[in-house]
Parts: C-alpha cells; structure tokens; sequence
C-alpha cells in the first residue's frame, strides 16, 4: 500500500514527505540541519535534550521537533529568531555542568557540543566554576571509560541498551542536576557491542578504551570500507592517519539495509591483526623459516606447477574478494592447476540471519556467499572440504597451496583437513598460526584493509572494501601473487586498478542486472 | 672561425685589468683599519661568547616545558601544538598520567629543532601555557640526532618555570 504523503514547508521550503514522519526527519529530507543530542535515527525518540525546538506556525509554543509528526500544510521555521534563542537557551543549559575537558577528551573535533556551541557563537558562560556539580570522572566499566560529569543526560547510551542490545546495564540515577549516568549494580557493560556507545554519545562521557588517547580526531582520514570480520559486511569507515600511515579505529557507517549504524565489538576492536606480532612481514622459508624474497618465491612456484601441476592443489580462502577469486580462476587452470578447493568452516555458511538477532554471523569469513556465485558452472568445479579431504587422504597430491588466510581464526583447519599436515605446505596468511610451523613457504598476504575488492554479505549484498591503508611490510594481495606465478619472478609491473578492470569486466556481469565500473558502485553495496 | 662581431659585453681595458677597482677596495680596508686603530670603542663587534647582545624579551628561541605549581609537567597533551606547528616538528605520545588527579599527560615530547622555525604558533595554541618560547639560541650540535629535544630537555630548558593559569 501505498504510505500517505503530506506537504509542509520548513524554513520556506515545500517538501513532500511519509505521512508519521517527524518534523525532524521531514527536516533531514529538505537537507535542512536542525542542531540535536538525543535524537538518533536508529533508536526510539526521548525528547530529552530540548535542543531541536522549532516554531511552528499556528502553534504558540516552540515544539521539539524530533516528537512532533508532520501534518499537511504545516509551516515550520528551525531558524527564526524565538526559536534559535531556545535552541541557545538549551545548549546553555547543557554547558552549565559540562568540564573544560576538551584538551584532554578523546572526543574533541567531533563532539557535538563544540560543533553546537560554535555554531551559537562562542558565548562566555555565566556559570561560576566553584558553582558546578561534580559527578565522579574517569570510570572503567569494561571496554568504555565513562564520565559521567561530561554527560549531557541525552539517554542514548540507555536507550541503545535497552533497545539495541537489550542487556540495560546503563542507568540514570538521582535527580535534577545529579542525575547521574551509572553501569547497573556498577557492574562492567556485558553485551558484545559496546563500542557503539562511544560512537552515539554526542560528548566525551562515553569513550573506548582502545582509541583512548591515541590520536585526536583531526589527524584521520576516513575511507569508507566494509568489515570482513564476519559474514554479516557490516558497512564501515576507517580511520587512519596519513602521516603515520596506520590505522586507528574502525567505526559503522549506517546502512539501513545491513548493520543500521551499529558494528559489533569484534569487527570493531580486530583489526589489531594487522599490527600484531605474529603478522608475516616476509615471505619465509623452510623449517628454519628463514628470510626469502618474492622474485625468489615466484620462480620456485612457477617451477614446480610446470614440473607437475597434478601434484598440486589450491585452497582457496573465502576472505578474498569477488576480484582475486575471479583472477585465481582464471590463472590457475591456465597454469595447469586444475585443483582447487575453498577454505572455510563449512558448519558455519550459509546463514542468512544472525546468530545473536543483531549482527553477528557464525562465519568468520567475509565472502562465502561471493566464492560460491563465482565458481558457480566452471569448468573445474571447486572441491568441498569432504572432497579436499579425501584428496588430501591419497597420495596423488603431494602438495597445497593455502591462499588468502587472514586473520587467526584458522585452528580449525587442520581438524576438519587431518592429512594436510603431511603434505608440503604453502601458505598465503597475514598472521602465523602454530599449524603453519611446518609449512615449506610462509607468504605475507595482505588484510582487507590494504586491498579494494567487492564482498558477497550473508544477505546476498554486493559490497566494496576499499583500501584504506597502504600495504604494510611485503604483504601481497592475490592479484599480485597470481601475476607473480604466471610470469615466475616479480619483475612484472601490475597495474594498480587491477581490480577494477577485473571488477567491471568479471564480477559486474554475474552478480549485477546492469554493467557497472569501479567507481560507479556505491558504497552503500547493491542488493541483488 | 673568428667571431667578427664585437662582444658587446666586454668591458674596457681601464676596467678589465681591475687595478683601480682593487686599490679602491684596499683604500676602503684602510680607512677602517686606521679608524679602528684610532678609535676602538666604535667597533660594532661583540666580544662573543664573553659578551652577549641583550634580545628582547619577546625573543623566540628554544621552547619551554612549564609545570604546574605542584611540579608536575603542565602539558595536557592536546597535541594543540602540533596541531597549530607548521613545519610539523613537535611529536607527542599521550598517555595515561601515574597521577590519579591527572588524566592524561605527554609520555613523550619530541620536538626537532631541525624543523622549527620558531614562528611561537605553538605557544599561542596553548590552552594551559604549558609551553613557551625560551631566550636560548644557541642550539649547535655535532650530531642530527641531537637536535630532537625530548621531554626532560624542554622541561630542563625551563629551569623549573611554574604557570600559574588556573582553568575556567
């Protein structure tokens, strides 16, 4: 059916909007900016914060209009006079307690009160120091510090509790002015997405703790990318500061359709495999592991699939893009591999909704649903982990090629594929694991935050991980490794878009209606 | 082949043998030689490093660390400095203060004097005047890595200098 649409005119302009809507978001559709704290697009409205006051004609007192439902004809004006004195009026009122923190906050250049309060003009307060409440400061309640003399009282953080996660550990005590923001029975937050308070908390009284003092905010960069950490691609903006070239913090980008705006702890707070201390920096050698060189690796490589590439067979990760998995599929059978199998926890693919009812999906690999779509009707059809397993049991191969492990979670591998073991192993990983003590060549392969490529989410969604730092040590993407192979040494030059020639003229046409380029995806992802 | 044309650049024989320029440069040398001779105190020199030029006390040389009346360093850590430098040669890492009282402080303060152009926008960006534009000038070393002026050196350079701004 249909939704009734309603005409209303904010600050002179006519739009047209859903009949239920807010003034607020009838607001946001004009593109009109409407100064708030407590509204948040993904969580219920309080009507708290007394910052989004308009007037409204016909109406004789200013209303908040995050609560206020559009009507037809309504004439609304978020500007005037009367209705940026409440908003100052409030924004005061807001000040009255808050610390002069800002040199030492963790959200100072993106806090919402400066933005607000330089928006009002740089007022001089009125409040005495020795007059203000003090509430206790640093807390430690788990992976967020809390402040509670910095919070504003907007109820996001209870609400994102109460509604979101629906664990309810953060609660408002005492009254009036002391009303204070307190963990319940001041106990540690217990849900597994925490971080997002610190995102939703419009001041610093909700920080995490892994970025605490890190870098102030105006250092980053921030590339818009998607998580990998699980099969759910929770849409993602990572931050990374050019001048150190590392990255920092990971944080949600909302999307309605995916992750809304929120990310889980661990696809938050992981990317700290990227700077770890069992990273591979160097393609290593032997049981010694001893120092190698890529030019070196590729002749060895290339030499023994020509010798006999029967012998050989490829596991492919599902943690690699559309693009490297279409290269792979080209390459390899053109070097006489014919073998190919996927790596990934079988158990775990294939569910469509989460298993916690928020975000998290068993599947610790970012591409499963991608890998099947593109081996889908090809000539060598890729083996299951039975099928690699029986391969594994006979003597026919004689070696492996595990490419594009990322991450650690890995230890299952040599469970469900007992004779891998005893074959000569080479392994394309970020991190090392214990298991990989025995392998032959130990290659730096690089994470999903040093490449660009699509992934295929548990929802069928196609979507774009964008690089967004440069590659650390030697790392190579499987692009790179691929050409390397073909040509047996690393003298070949690689066109950096890469990716992108293979993304338009290979993945576009199977997962997309219409053709597409690179740069003409959008990086909210296309459902199919 | 001659070159027929005349070098229309080429000065005349007075000028090109330089005698009457070189014996009106030595008659210049002379007349200061015997005035200073005659007259010492109106040598403009400065019996450097015995004697020193009195600068201004705006002056903007080696920066200083100040502490808080209590001894602690005043730094805050708000990278404010770094922010405003424009050669981009001040470095802090904030960490966790050992003081309870303080929240955060500069575990690290690297400034490279090789890159500061003493302009004191650091200084002016500093909400705790917590550092300062010193008097020293005299920053020669033997060796590159010298001139990266770490915590204790600044804080050395201040000679224990207390601010006293109070917030609010």
């Amino acid at each position: 059916m249909e939704k009734k649409r309603v005409k209303l005119t904010i600050d002179g302009k006519e739009i047209e909007v859903d009949d239920g809507i807010s003034v607020f978001q009838a607001a946001v559709v004009a593109g009109i900016y409407v100064p708030h704290y407590c509204y948040h697009p993904d969580l219920s409205v309080a009507g708290v914060c007394r910052m989004c006051l308009v007037e409204i004609d016909k109406v004789p007192r200013l209303q908040i209009s995050c609560n206020t439902p559009v009507k037809e004809g309504m004439v609304v004006a978020t500007a005037s006079q009367k209705a940026r004195d409440a908003q100052k009026g409030s924004l005061e009122l807001h000040l009255i307690n808050h610390p002069l923190d800002c040199p030492i906050c963790d959200k100072a250049g993106e806090c919402k009160l400066q933005d607000i309060y330089r928006d009002f003009g740089l007022y001089k307060s009125r409040m005495e120091y020795e007059n203000k409440v003090h509430k206790p400061k640093v807390q430690d309640i788990g992976t967020i510090m809390l402040d509670a003399e910095r919070c504003i009282l907007c109820a996001r953080c209870t609400r994102f509790t109460d509604e979101v996660t629906k664990t309810n550990e953060l609660v408002f005590v005492n009254r009036g002015d002391r009303t204070t923001l307190k963990t319940f029975d001041d106990g540690p937050l217990q849900n597994e997405y925490t971080g997002n308070l610190a995102d939703i908390c419009p001041v610093g009284a909700l920080t995490a703790k892994d970025f605490r003092f890190q870098q102030r905010v105006w250092f980053l960069d921030k590339t818009d990318s998607v998580c990998t950490q699980c099969a759910r691609g929770c849409n993602t903006q990572v931050s990374y500061n050019p001048k150190t070239k590392k990255l920092y913090r990971v944080e949600p980008r909302r999307n309605v359709e995916v992750n809304k705006s929120w990310i889980c702890d661990k696809g938050r707070w992981d990317y700290h495999y990227v700077y770890a201390e069992n990273r591979i920096k160097f393609p290593l050698e032997g049981a010694t592991k001893s120092e190698s060189t890529w030019h070196h690796v590729f002749g060895e490589l290339n030499a023994r699939s020509m010798e006999n590439p029967k012998s050989i067979l490829v596991l492919l990760s599902t943690q690699l893009t559309n693009e490297e998995l279409a290269d792979a599929k080209e390459t390899l059978p053109f070097m006489g591999i014919t073998q190919m199998g996927w790596l990934v926890d079988e158990s775990k693919v294939g569910d469509v909704e989460p298993y916690d009812g928020i975000l998290k999906h068993r599947d610790p690999t970012a591409n499963a649903a991608g890998f099947q779509k593109i081996f889908e009707g090809a000539k060598n059809p890729v083996l299951d982990l039975e099928a690699t397993s029986n391969l594994l049991a006979g003597n026919e191969v004689t070696e492996v090629w595990l490419l594009g492990l990322e991450g650690n979670e890995f230890e299952w591998v040599t469970e469900k594929l007992p004779g891998l073991l005893k074959k000569r192993l080479v392994v394309h990983a970020t991190n090392q694991a214990p298991w990989m003590e025995s392998a032959t060549l130990l290659l730096p392969n690089v994470s999903s935050f040093e490449k660009s490529g699509t992934v295929v989410n548990a929802l069928g969604r196609l979507q774009k991980v964008q690089q967004a730092i440069p590659t650390a040590y030697l790392g190579r993407d499987l692009h790179r490794f691929l050409t390397g192979l073909r040509e047996g040494g690393d003298r070949a030059k690689i066109d950096a878009s890469r990716f992108a020639d293979i993304f338009a003229k290979k993945v576009a046409p199977v997962f997309l209606k219409e053709a597409q380029t690179w740069r003409s995806l959008s990086v909210m992802g296309v459902s199919r | 082949m001659k070159n027929l044309k005349a070098n229309p650049y080429r000065l005349p024989v007075s000028q090109r043998i330089y005698l009457f320029a070189i014996l009106q440069g030595m008659l210049i040398t002379a007349r200061h030689f015997f005035r200073n001779l005659l007259n010492p105190r109106s040598m403009p020199n400065i019996g450097y490093p015995e004697k020193r030029r009195n600068y201004s006390s705006r002056f903007r040389g080696l920066q200083i660390l100040t502490l808080k009346p209590d001894g602690d360093i005043r730094c805050t850590a708000c990278m404010l400095c770094a922010t405003a430098c424009p050669a981009d040669c001040i470095h802090i890492t904030a960490a966790e203060s050992p003081n309870p009282e303080v929240e955060k402080f500069p575990s690290e303060f690297n400034i490279d004097m090789l890159r500061c152009v003493f302009c004191g926008m650091c200084e002016e960006a500093c909400p705790v005047d917590a550092i300062r534009m010193g008097a020293n000038y005299e920053l020669a070393n033997f060796d590159r890595n010298d001139f990266i002026y770490n915590k204790e050196d600044l804080l050395r350079a201040g000679q224990g200098a207390v601010s006293r701004v109070t917030r609010g």
